[in-house]
């Protein structure tokens, strides 16, 4: 697969990285993917800071982040807008933290020491959760509205992630994006997944459906991208993410292909409709 | 900033399954043991049960799984 992304640079405009795949990397490694830089441009993409939580982000994994940008000089960095860690419990993944207004207050205090620490701000991703986390005071996109509005990120918006939280509270997945500041939005993933259910489950026969980076992306996804496309003036970055269970690279570049229609089709709407996209 | 303690139930109930098994049984009277506050209990017991049992699932077999090394992320500008 790597063989594949690098034997296809021509066709894919921008690269991804996880930060976290670089700790403890040599001094070689670390050049060769500066090198890599100078014929793509790169992202880099933290799993495990933890910045939406009311416990004070890490010092050393800031640092961490510091460096890497140093070495590696990506255009830019992005982060989850999750918590990670809580009481001294590594949760080992990325869940949604009661969505209330001491949450946005401590999210914006990490973020402010990430910018100050890194050097630049983060682009903060909205992530999938399969539990409403409780004791909530708002819903999602009011929660990271108040994030980016109060710390002036810019958003990654991953539509796979919107798309399995409207499907698991019973929304419509559009009338949902509608509700997020889609104006913030700079760059966007895309991903697939799959209906998962639980027999033991208190709720007979529930299923929910789980973003699990195994599967192409949803026809319904690439919707969501073309209103995104329309509502959003500036340029965007689409960045497909695969995990797994990998089909062709052809097949991949065709997700890609079907991305960039999505987003000239909402291009041309929002030209011959302009107040669409707020523009005079 | 006080960090909040549901933060800190929660990563409990995603990682520990006795802990989860507790608290299915008696969701309210663990969580005041606990620390929470009665609102915060009551809310607790009153969350999305089901999809505490598919979080706690995924969490753990995340956890098992080979973390990030297998990421594949590319794109267009
Ligand atoms: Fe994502």
């Amino acid at each position: 697969m790597t063989g594949g992304i690098l034997s296809n640079l021509d066709k894919i405009d921008v690269l991804e990285m996880v930060a976290e795949n670089f700790q403890g990397s040599s001094k070689g490694r670390l050049r060769s993917f500066k090198t890599l830089g100078s014929e793509v441009p790169l992202i880099l993409h933290g799993v495990s800071m933890g910045l939406a939580s009311t416990y004070p982000v890490e010092t050393k994994r800031l640092e961490g982040m510091a460096r890497l940008m140093e070495a590696l000089r990506p255009e830019t960095w992005s982060e989850h807008l999750s918590f990670v860690r809580a009481g001294g419990i590594e949760i080992g993944h990325l869940a949604a933290p009661p969505r209330t207004f001491e949450n946005i207050q401590g999210s914006l205090e990490n973020l402010g020491r990430a910018a100050r620490v890194v050097g630049c701000r983060p682009a903060l991703e909205n992530i999938a959760t399969l539990v409403q986390p409780p004791v909530s005071t708002m819903d999602e996109p009011t929660w990271v509205g108040g994030i980016l509005e109060g710390s002036d990120c810019p958003f990654l918006l991953d539509l796979h992630n919107l798309y399995a939280n409207a499907l698991n509270i019973g929304e419509d997945p559009l009338e949902y994006l509608e509700r997020f500041h889609l104006d913030r939005v700079q760059m966007v993933h895309l991903s697939g997944g799959r209906w998962i259910s639980n027999p033991q489950a208190p709720e007979p026969g529930a299923r929910r459906w789980l973003d699990d980076h195994l599967h192409d992306v949803p026809d319904p996804v690439f919707k969501l991208l073309e209103v995104v496309a329309r509502r959003t003036a500036g340029s965007l970055t689409i960045i497909l993410e695969r995990d797994g269970n990998y089909p062709s690279f052809e097949s991949l570049l065709g997700q890609l292909e079907l991305a960039r229609r999505a987003v000239q089709a909402g291009v041309d709407h929002r030209n011959s409709s302009p107040e669409m996209a707020g523009v005079s | 900033m006080r960090p909040s303690r549901v933060e800190a139930f929660l990563a409990k109930l995603y990682t520990d399954e006795d802990f989860l098994g507790k608290f299915l049984r008696e969701p309210e009277i663990l969580s005041r043991k606990e620390g929470l506050t009665g609102t915060e209990a009551k809310e607790m017991a009153g969350m999305d049960l089901t999809g505490l049992g598919f979080a706690a699932d995924s969490f753990k077999h995340k956890r098992r799984g080979r973390g990030g090394k297998g990421r594949k992320r590319f794109g267009i500008l």
